[in-house]
């Protein structure tokens, strides 16, 4: 009965959360009674051969679930372009997308404007004047990669065919499966950090934090834009890390080690910024030039941004640290009770 | 063209669509779960891939047309469908346009 127990988590793994135990109970009861059918016609009960035949039968988890799958919105121009197998993680990445476009365009524009300016409805609608015609062509793209996808899927019957070549035998343990790196968040992570590449790729020098109502525009510093490369380098990292992980799903010990290794990174290359001045530079274009004290009000706020993602950075990794550590004790080998160092039981 | 080709298993797969629905409303004009109704109806001759049925009867129940109930049977928890009222109905209306269908094809065939 292990098969078939391994069998059902692995499919609820799938199955959307509301439903995941009813449909599960409702499967079990019905692939239970075909068991029992068989081995009552048979006069005996069923081998794992013989389970594993019938599981394989019923389709991969994957697939099983995907029949379950309660999302009926889906995205077409003249003819369906995203089914609603892929919808739900095409919404995920449209969400994405807007947080990293609408964050670091709308944020930098509240704070200084309401800091420098004391206008920020004037900021705030320029700002998304600004992310809205960024978020056109980048959704656009999004929609075209996960229409590819689709198409691919459908073209290809790709579904089916991993359905087929899959053996319910070698369906992980349920302790392993439990502990297993969820796949849902390999996934989210590939989306969230292919976006940002992409995003970074493009702007990784942001244009401009803010522009004044006077027209002048406020820039990173050179200083900052050098982090372009190494925030580049450690979003590549991230990336392969969800990819192996997706693949691998064992290898608890790759996210908190990634997250050591990026964190350390993350903290070497910021250690020269802390202090260091100017952090912004201002050009005028169009309009007067910003005046001392608000110039020097932005540095500040920048300064001590900088200081608190330095902080930020090192509780973080230590806590990557913390849980690597705790990984490594896990599967230390240990006496059984009741034995001393050389293997003697206490008496 | 082989009688096996793409085409023909879509067109057959587009054929059998409706009709399985017809098949499965009215046989659960008597209770059944899951398993029990894919036996009988393959008993019938209408052989139906569990990968099909057991949503198809989530969907309809959705729909309005099943209600269901888990009860334990034999000591296990089953979850029983049966035709509900709307169903009823609906199954009539589709049961008289099946029938007209029918015998506009015997006059055509």
């Amino acid at each position: 009965m292990h098969l078939l127990e391994r069998y059902l988590t692995a499919i609820k793994f799938w199955l959307p959360s509301k439903q995941r135990d009813d449909i599960a109970a409702e499967l079990a009861a019905n692939l239970q009674s075909e068991i029992d059918d068989r081995a009552s016609d048979l006069g005996r009960p069923l081998t794992d051969d013989e389970i594993a035949a019938l599981l394989k039968k019923s389709g991969s988890p994957i697939l099983v679930a995907s029949r379950y799958q309660e999302e009926h919105r889906t995205v077409s121009f003249g003819r369906q372009l995203i089914g609603p197998i892929l919808f739900p993680f095409y919404w995920i990445a449209v969400k994405v997308t807007l947080v990293l476009l609408l964050v670091p365009g709308i944020l930098p524009a509240i704070i200084l404007g309401t800091r420098t300016h004391g206008e920020p409805i004037a900021q705030l609608f320029r700002a998304l004047t600004r992310v809205a015609w960024l978020s056109l062509p980048v959704l656009l793209v999004v929609t075209l990669i996960f229409s590819a996808i689709d198409y691919g899927l459908r073209r290809f019957r790709l579904l089916e065919k991993w359905g087929s070549d899959w053996d319910p035998r070698k369906l992980p343990t349920l302790a392993r499966q439990a502990r297993q790196v969820r796949r849902s968040s390999s996934i989210a992570g590939i989306i969230v950090n292919s976006l940002f590449i992409v995003w970074w790729w493009n702007h990784g020098s942001i244009p401009y934090l803010v522009v004044t109502n006077s027209g002048a525009q406020v820039h990173f510093a050179p200083v900052l834009t050098a982090l372009y490369v190494p925030v580049l380098l450690i979003a590549f990292i991230n990336l392969a890390q969800h990819w192996i992980n997706l693949a691998e799903p064992d290898w608890r010990w790759l996210p908190p080690a990634t997250g050591l290794v990026t964190s350390l990174l993350g903290l070497i290359v910021l250690f020269p910024l802390l202090g260091k001045s100017p952090l912004i530079s201002i050009s005028e274009p169009n309009g007067l030039p910003l005046n001392a004290r608000e110039a020097a009000q932005i540095q500040h706020l920048l300064a001590l941004g900088l200081n608190w993602l330095w902080i930020g950075i090192l509780v973080v990794g230590s806590i990557y640290a913390w849980r690597l550590a705790w990984l490594a004790w896990q599967t230390l080998p240990r006496n059984p009770p009741g034995t001393t160092k050389n293997g003697m039981a206490h008496i | 063209m082989e009688p096996n080709s793409d085409l023909f298993n879509n067109l057959r797969l587009e054929l059998r669509r409706g009709l399985l629905i017809v098949a499965v409303l009215a046989q659960l004009r008597r209770e059944h779960y899951g398993y029990t109704l894919r036996k009988d109806l393959a008993a019938l001759g209408i052989e139906i891939d569990e990968g099909t049925l057991y949503p198809l009867l989530r969907r309809l129940e959705t729909q309005g047309l099943l209600e269901s109930e888990w009860r334990a049977e034999n000591n296990r928890k089953k979850r029983f469908y049966k035709l509900s009222r709307d169903g009823r109905a609906i199954l009539k209306q589709l049961l008289a346009e099946l029938e007209k269908i029918n015998a506009s094809l015997t006059r055509i065939l």
